[in-house]
């Protein structure tokens, strides 16, 4: 899985180009997902010298996490994703169908200046909303 | 006279009488006010415009009741924490009740999406924002519970003293209220959280402490028929019904049945919603709450049909705002039986876009919107009778022709095809999401030249041999000769008489190919790509920037994307085009990689330049020479309607 998700980010290099280091978006089934929880483990997308690294991580709940984002995903959902084409695409796919949940645990100016502004946009985030 | 009698019958609202069946619904907050919470003279002549809109019950816009500004959601929005701001506030409701209206004030206490000023806002219970507009959220206790309650029952004993009928608390869009009666954001353990009836425990105390305090008045709530937020934990659309017999029970005067969260996933009020779509929500409010006065409005913009649904028991009153902003006489004309004058919200959503980014609110369709106080902006009669001719039958050229014969200038539209709406017309044509919304802005040009006598001259293409034709014989020459494809900017392509100009191919007097490349990802490249993909095209799509839509409406780039996925077109960000062959396009990306893109026809969708020609060579032809729209600088139908209608009012 890991694996798999590395070489997406690495696919999609540009995506995260702007994004300081050490910034990081996690990813956790949503049966688990409560503000304090017992650690179980995630995904983590984070910004290395070198690039986005994928690596695994333990989740104690979005209270304590430390990362900009939380992706939060169905059962199966991840795996689905991982297994087609355009896993990232079929994020932004499953977010509009309700498949995974987008979670922002900064401010919008600290999101920018964490250089997540690219992902956000392709992403479509700015201008999800049943008020349009 | 009107034939829509069941929306033009007397009602009431509580012990006041109304003279309709319509409700003029805050829908949008103006951001027109001062930073602290202050009215200005322009929100005030605002009002006084929806005063005189006919509508029985008028709902000034929401006001935030607490004085940290936790509830305040917008940058300019109002306050109604204190008796300081009740100056302003007896004038709206004077303005209102002068009219011969029932007054409602809301109050609007944000929660979720509040603390714009603040480095957080109030919830419920803490869930992250899944929108990063908002602020990151803090729960309430039991005291914050209670200390929020009495401000919005003080806030609501203010707009009574200020002169206000009755009062509104709205749980739209995710709101407060809304967010406690949800059980994706209300996850609290106590009393206020849990079951169905321990979310509804605010809504019920909130409703009791105003009616308590002000047992006489009328109180409204606003409550989510659906909240579209199910597929993340939200409530159902059973539960947001469970909740509104809940508000029944609790004795508010009238529900008012809304759509949808800021942040759910699909849409509610755009252009891709059909009107008419969100009616069974009301039809279900009307019988799970057969005593209570239901109000319903979401994505029906047309007086015609809400008369046809109040007619058949569906819901009590039309809520209405956003057609309202796009004409503020369309009470009157729907009831003197002039609707084809009707200018019509489209839905562009033009308003909210502006909102988000903070910015007082704007109608595409209505110029004047919000310079109600600036008298540059008003119709007045023309101080000297003119002949004016005007180049071009676009948004911008009509625009300016209606506004400039209502003052009573003598008016000649000269346009080279056979028809009104220039460039709109086939943009219309190949509009995935509602074209009669933009063919409406066509009619209504049609209906308004007619009634107004502007002379139409069509199939007559303006130039110096037409001008010379017609010298002296006119005292002022508006161009709107609107913008084309700047095929010069493909000059050092080889291949380039190979391409096709993309406004010939959306006119049909070009036919593309199975295959095609497209070449400029803006709203012109885009809307014929989704078009001709549609029909069964194969189509690619180059932009030269990171990103495509970058000329889209900020509330409709969302739909072009997910139109630009779900159709399968591919797209070439960071890519230029390099050279066009009988193979097809080859363009070259960001790396300087040359990649053939296989296709019988290559469009080229941009950039655009203005015509603006015919300013050179009329410049000694005639005493005032004036330009609107695209021709001055391409842009879009906002700018060009605004443009129009800017030089109409002044010449």
């Amino acid at each position: 899985m890991v694996a798999g998700w590395q070489s997406v980010l690495d696919r999609h290099a540009e995506l995260f180009s702007e994004i300081e280091e050490e910034a990081s978006l996690a990813i956790v089934p949503r049966r688990f997902v409560a503000p304090v929880c017992d650690p179980v483990p995630m995904l983590l997308w984070v910004r290395e010298p070198d690039g986005m690294a994928a690596r695994t991580g333990q989740f104690g709940g979005f209270k304590a996490l430390s990362s900009d984002l939380l992706l939060i995903a169905n059962d199966g959902t991840l795996e689905q994703a991982l297994s087609g084409n355009e896993p990232l695409a079929e994020i932004k796919r499953q977010l509009r169908a309700g498949g995974m949940l987008f979670m922002v645990l900064r401010r919008k100016d600290e999101l920018r200046e964490h250089g997540w502004e690219d992902f956000l946009e392709w992403l479509g985030m700015p201008f999800l909303g049943a008020c349009r | 006279m009107t034939e829509l009698t069941h929306l033009f019958k007397p009602g009431r609202l509580g012990r006041y009488p109304t003279r309709n069946m319509i409700k003029y619904g805050a829908c949008c907050v103006s951001n027109y006010n001062t930073r602290d919470g202050f009215i200005t003279p322009r929100e005030l002549a605002r009002v006084r415009v929806i005063a005189g809109t006919g509508c029985g019950i008028i709902t000034n816009q929401g006001a935030y009741p607490d004085p940290k500004g936790e509830g305040k959601s917008y940058f300019r929005q109002v306050a109604l924490y204190d008796d300081k701001f009740l100056p302003q506030f007896e004038t709206i409701a004077r303005y209102i009740h002068d009219a011969g209206s029932v007054a409602i004030q809301q109050i609007l206490h944000a929660g979720r999406y509040g603390g714009i000023d603040l480095g957080y806002c109030v919830q419920p219970s803490v869930v992250p924002q899944t929108l990063p507009h908002f602020r990151p959220p803090r729960e309430m206790s039991k005291d914050d519970i209670r200390r929020c309650i009495r401000e919005h029952v003080e806030a609501a004993k203010r707009a009574i003293k200020a002169g206000f009928d009755g009062v509104e608390v709205t749980s739209f869009m995710g709101y407060l209220l809304a967010s406690f009666n949800s059980k994706f954001t209300n996850q609290r353990t106590d009393e206020y959280g849990g079951s169905l009836e321990n979310r509804g425990r605010f809504m019920r105390e909130l409703i009791d402490g105003v009616k308590q305090a002000l047992p006489e008045h009328p109180l409204i709530v606003r409550l989510n028929g659906a909240e579209l937020m199910d597929q993340w934990g939200g409530n159902t659309e059973d539960e947001c019904f469970e909740l509104m017999e809940q508000a029944a029970r609790a004795g508010v005067d009238q529900i008012s049945v809304t759509v949808g969260w800021q942040e759910a996933p699909e849409s509610s009020i755009g252009r891709d919603i059909a009107p008419g779509h969100w009616n069974y929500l009301a039809t279900r409010a009307k019988k799970t709450c057969p005593g209570t006065q239901i109000a319903f409005g979401n994505r029906l913009p047309d007086p015609d049909m809400a008369n046809d649904c109040i007619g058949r028991g569906e819901f009590d009153v039309w809520e209405v705002c956003r057609p309202l902003l796009a004409d503020p006489q369309l009470i009157h004309k729907a009831a003197e039986g002039r609707l084809d004058e009707v200018r019509r919200c489209i839905g562009s959503l033009n308003c909210l876009s502006r909102l988000f980014r903070d910015l007082p609110y704007s109608c595409t369709m209505n110029p004047a919107l919000g310079h109600e106080v600036e008298p540059e902006y008003a119709i007045t009669p023309a101080a000297v009778k003119k002949k004016i001719m005007v180049i071009g039958a676009g948004p911008a050229g009509m625009e300016y022709a209606i506004t400039a014969a209502k003052r009573g200038h003598a008016v000649t539209v000269y346009e080279k095809g056979e028809r009104i709406g220039g460039n709109l017309y086939a943009f219309a044509a190949h509009d995935l999401a509602r074209p009669e919304d933009l063919m409406s802005v066509v009619r209504h040009y049609e209906v308004m030249a007619k009634k107004l006598g502007v002379e139409m001259k069509f199939n007559t293409e303006a130039n110096a041999k037409l001008m010379r034709s017609v010298l002296h014989q006119y005292d002022v020459c508006v161009v709107a000769s609107g913008a084309r494809i700047d095929m010069e900017a493909y000059a050092g392509i080889d291949g380039r008489e190979r391409l096709l100009d993309a406004l010939d191919v959306a006119h049909g007097r070009v036919q593309a190919g199975k295959r095609v490349v497209v070449i400029g990802g803006g709203k012109i490249g885009l809307v014929l790509a989704e078009s001709l993909r549609k029909n069964g095209a194969e189509v690619t799509l180059v932009e030269r920037d990171k990103r495509i839509a970058g000329d889209v409406m900020p509330t409709f780039k969302w739909r072009h994307t997910t139109w630009v996925e779900e159709l399968g077109i591919p797209v070439h960000t960071s890519a230029r085009l390099k050279r066009v062959t009988a193979e097809g396009a080859f363009i070259v990306d960001g790396k300087g990689k040359e990649t053939l893109l296989p296709a019988d026809s290559v469009i080229a969708a941009g950039p655009r330049k203005a015509n603006q020609e015919l300013f050179t060579e009329f410049e000694w032809m005639v005493d005032e020479l004036h330009g609107c729209g695209d021709a001055l600088m391409p842009r879009g139908m906002d700018a060009a309607i605004h443009g129009g209608y800017r030089l109409g009012v002044r010449i």
